[in-house]
């Protein structure tokens, strides 16, 4: 998996260019345009997509273009931290697992099939009513939603390798098991698991969409891509464009960051093209 | 019943071609058992396949003439050719583990033959008899219980066995049997090749059997072909062939498998490496592993017919007697 | 015993003991949450008196395990508790009964659209692979994939609904009232879930067939001449199934996700819906019987797809 690999491969590519191409659209979007996210501008609203509004205005005069970076950043930074969350946790569970076998196997992996029996946005929605709403509960949800996958990813890749030579050249050496299992052994099987970071991360704006589209997520007035969805909701027959171009929005990443996967996934091993998210 | 000249193959087309097979010649009477011998690479499997008409798109089959039983195989269009297969060109594939569909039993794959047959059977009961007496003949101790088993749950050899029955069920005139034992281990192989010289004498059909192991060949063939660099460069009976060589690499072959045989200080080695023979026109494809190259081998170098042997592709037959 | 029957019985107490284990997470979940089911139904200004009253009423003074093995016993007698909040007194489990087959019905009205759209696109995608087709297909799966579905469904709503006319962007008819009122009504909810379900099950189905189109048995099967229709369906299609059926099994998850939020926007009232209002009423004891419900549909599912698998494959069952 290397740069020229990467260049050769078309989806990754495509996905890498997209996903750089938004990313730098959320991270100088906001500063660049010409429009402040929370003006309320009561002459201009509900106005359509325009030369000057990009992706039209919303029921307070606002542009809605401008929200949308601002709403995407809240949402990737919630979905990229409950993501990096799952992933520490779910990891190190998995490597454990992995390697030692036994009944901690046993038992951590019965541990997180009970949690991968939720549906995710059951689990989501579920600690959302024990937590409280808002922000971090959110980032936390995603968290629990992706622990077991990763968990499970991690622990079958290493059962897979723990007895390679060098592994147990390792062992042999004398090195602490922290070392063989951190340093030797989980650079080696890191493939599936980038590949299930950035679909995660796909999913996991979703899911923090879908929250605070129905309320129970981030609150108003702090923007994400799902409080712009709710917003455009209510005024969704007269004024369809917000819901529209704010979804299209996130398909758009989506797509990217799939894409991205995929082509990572291809490049690692093109044998395991039946995954899915 | 089987003539075959100047058969050819190509993959792939232009600049990245790869010519697998050429001027391929032989005939096989029936009942008679053909040895095809030769290397991994040798493109004897390849001729077969061609035979059969088993070769992915990308390849490209030429021939004089593929004549089989009064029928010319490259005019036939695809539907009339899946007529022949099965009930009167059939192959017994290597890897016996992977030729059955694991999630049938092996009773299934001969009822669907057995519709295959040119003769048909009856009520199904009969089909399982006489597959019952099929796996008989193959020396299956139970063949009653392994026609209900799926194929995970039998041993290689057994599964071999199977095939070869599953294959002799639909009376198929013409077999190509490719490196039948190879994957099996020694004692095992034993048993399936005896019962292959067993079957060969009790049934009319006529056998293509492709191994790389000269002993077997020696066993088992009535005529043996050796092929090097998708070239046949030796064809006769079978003891001429194994006690009189013509063609040095045939001599290098059997050499190395009596040494393999016998008792010995150190084995031969023949230099090289097939594939550098491959795409080789214009000169003789041995002839950078030959003892006896020279100058004068540096043209293409046709199948002649030695007296009293059968033909050779060498303008230096070995014609001294050598002790086998 | 039949080698599945075994195989199958294991399962059933695998996922009995699953459910057990979830129901006490999800209550023990529900103890620690910040807020009191007293101050809930009787509201903020209660007086203290009021709410060791009630306390006392609904057990809420005894051990944790008494209480857990209480509300489980009901659980096992479908007695789910009464609602705090959201209908005052009402009991849980009639609230389920009437809830519970809307949501199957769009359950399965999704599944069924999109394992038919997947059968027919995975398939010509397989056979037609590297071709034209092959790659459209491709695209639109990806696509798929990364719609988020509550969108779809308005986009749905626009296009099909306030565009044409053609189906009802809001609430449904039981099957009970209307079974072509259910269909029509349902159509555009269940399409919306079942479009990401139906990409991910036309990949999974493809790269199979094609995985066993180039197995060895194939092409001893073309050696005995039998029919190019034959063998696609009896040599690749019926091998091809089984991690067809697995992913149909696991995208179960995905969809009792999506239907809560599908429920909330065409205003269909299912369980999905139920958990979300529950959740904005803090109704505790209602968001716990949800969740264990959920959880149990997702344990049913595995289960009977665990069955099934092991009957197609006799290799499955150890």
């Amino acid at each position: 998996m290397n740069l020229s690999n990467l260049l050769k491969n078309h989806t990754a590519l495509a996905g890498a260019i997209i996903t750089t191409i938004f990313l730098a659209a959320v991270v100088f979007g906001p500063t660049l345009s010409p429009w402040e996210s929370n003006t309320f501008n009561f002459g201009a609203a509900l106005q359509p997509p325009s030369a000057q509004h990009w992706y039209g205005t919303d029921s307070l005069g606002r542009d809605v273009l401008t929200r949308v970076l601002e709403g995407a950043r809240v949402s990737l930074l919630i979905s990229v931290g409950g993501v990096i969350l799952a992933m520490l946790a779910g990891v190190t569970i998995g490597l454990y697992a992995g390697y030692y076998g036994g009944w901690f196997d046993m038992t951590a992996m019965r541990v997180m099939d009970l949690l991968f029996g939720f549906p995710a946005f059951v689990l989501a929605l579920f600690l959302m009513v024990a937590l409280g709403f808002g922000v971090t509960n959110v980032a936390l949800a995603i968290m629990l939603v992706y622990l077991p996958i990763f968990a499970r990813i991690t622990r079958n890749s290493t059962e897979l390798v723990r007895d390679d030579p060098y592994i147990q050249a390792a062992r042999i050496m004398g090195q602490s098991a922290p070392r063989i299992l951190f340093r030797e052994l989980l650079p080696n099987i890191s493939a599936p698991i980038l590949v299930q970071a950035s679909v995660s991360i796909a999913f996991g704006i979703v899911i923090e969409s879908g929250l605070s589209f129905i309320g129970l997520g981030v609150q108003p007035p702090m923007p994400s891509l799902g409080v712009i969805m709710a917003d455009g909701q209510e005024y969704f027959r007269p004024a369809p464009w917000v819901m529209t171009m704010t979804g299209m929005t996130i398909t758009v990443a989506l797509l990217a960051l799939n894409l991205l996967g995929d082509g990572l996934r291809d490049m690692a091993d093109p044998r395991l093209k039946t995954r899915e998210a | 019943m089987l003539d075959v000249r100047n058969l050819s193959v190509t993959f792939g087309s232009g600049e990245k071609s790869l010519n697998v097979c050429s001027d391929v010649s032989f005939s096989l009477a029936k009942g008679k058992v053909l040895g095809l011998i030769g290397e991994s690479g040798s493109g004897k499997t390849v001729t077969c396949k061609a035979l059969l008409s088993l070769l992915p798109d990308n390849a490209s089959v030429t021939a004089d003439r593929m004549n089989f039983g009064g029928q010319e195989l490259l005019s036939l269009d695809r539907r009339d050719f899946n007529k022949l297969r099965g009930t009167e060109l059939a192959m017994i594939f290597q890897d016996p583990v992977g030729s059955f569909n694991p999630v049938k039993t092996i009773g299934w794959h001969f009822r669907h033959a057995g519709k295959r047959r040119r003769d048909g059977f009856g009520p199904k009961s009969d089909v399982m008899a006489a597959a019952e007496e099929s796996l008989r003949k193959v020396e299956i101790a139970n063949p009653g219980q392994a026609l209900r088993k799926y194929p995970h749950q039998l041993s290689g050899g057994m599964l071999q066995r199977c095939l070869i029955a599953l294959t002799l069920f639909c009376k198929p005139s013409l077999i190509v049997a490719d490196e039948p034992t190879t994957n099996l281990d020694n004692l095992v192989e034993r048993q399936i090749i005896d019962i292959f010289d067993k079957l060969r004498h009790e049934i009319d059909a006529s056998f293509i059997f492709i191994t790389h192991d000269m002993t077997i060949a020696e066993q088992i063939s009535d005529e043996i072909a050796v092929m090097y660099a998708g070239q046949i460069v030796e064809h006769g009976e079978t003891a001429e062939v194994m006690s009189r060589p013509r063609h040095p690499y045939t001599r290098a072959l059997i050499k190395t498998a009596r040494e393999l045989e016998g008792d010995v200080d150190y084995l031969t080695e023949i230099p090289g490496d097939v594939t550098s023979g491959l795409n080789r026109h214009g000169q003789c494809r041995f002839g950078p592993r030959c003892p006896l190259h020279d100058a004068a081998c540096n043209h293409t170098i046709h199948m002649r017919h030695v007296q009293g042997h059968g033909n050779v592709r060498c303008i230096k037959p070995l014609i001294r007697e050598e002790a086998a | 015993m039949p080698a599945y029957l075994t195989y199958s019985l294991s399962r059933l107490i695998g996922a009995l003991i699953t459910i057990l284990v979830g129901s006490l997470l999800v209550f023990l979940v529900i103890k620690a949450a910040p807020g009191d089911p007293a101050l809930v139904v009787l509201g903020d200004f209660a007086t203290p008196e009021s709410i060791a009253r009630f306390n006392a009423e609904q057990g809420l003074d005894d051990p944790l395990m008494v209480q857990y093995l209480h509300w489980l016993t009901g659980l096992a007698r479908l007695d789910f508790g009464t609602s705090l909040s959201l209908a005052k007194g009402q009991s849980i489990g009639q609230m389920l009964a009437f809830r519970l087959p809307n949501t199957a019905t769009i359950g399965i009205y999704a599944i069924i659209i999109a394992i038919l759209i997947s059968l027919v696109l995975g398939t010509v995608s397989a056979i037609n692979r590297g071709g034209p087709v092959d790659a459209v297909s491709t695209s639109v799966s990806v696509l798929g994939v990364s719609m988020p579905d509550f969108w779809l469904g308005y986009m749905l709503v626009l296009g099909l609904s306030i565009g044409m006319g053609l189906f009802p962007s809001y609430g449904f008819v039981p099957v009970s009232e209307s079974f072509i009122g259910a269909l029509h009504s349902g159509f555009l909810p269940a399409l919306a879930i079942a479009a990401p379900m139906a990409a991910v099950f036309s990949r999974t189905l493809r790269a199979s067939l094609v995985e066993n189109m180039d197995r060895d048995h194939v092409t001893v099967a073309r050696s005995f001449g039998h029919s190019p229709s034959f063998i696609f369906i009896h040599h690749v299609f019926r091998n091809s199934i089984i991690p067809f059926i697995v992913v149909v099994g696991l995208q179960v998850r995905y969809l009792l996700g999506g239907v809560v939020i599908i429920e909330r926007i065409f205003g269909i009232s299912g369980v999905g819906s139920l958990m979300v209002e529950a959740a904005f009423a803090r109704d505790y004891y209602l968001v716990q019987a949800c969740a264990v419900v959920f959880l149990t549909i997702v344990l049913a599912v595995n289960f009977i797809v665990d069955v099934i698998c092991s009957m197609l494959d006799p290799r499955r069952v150890r």
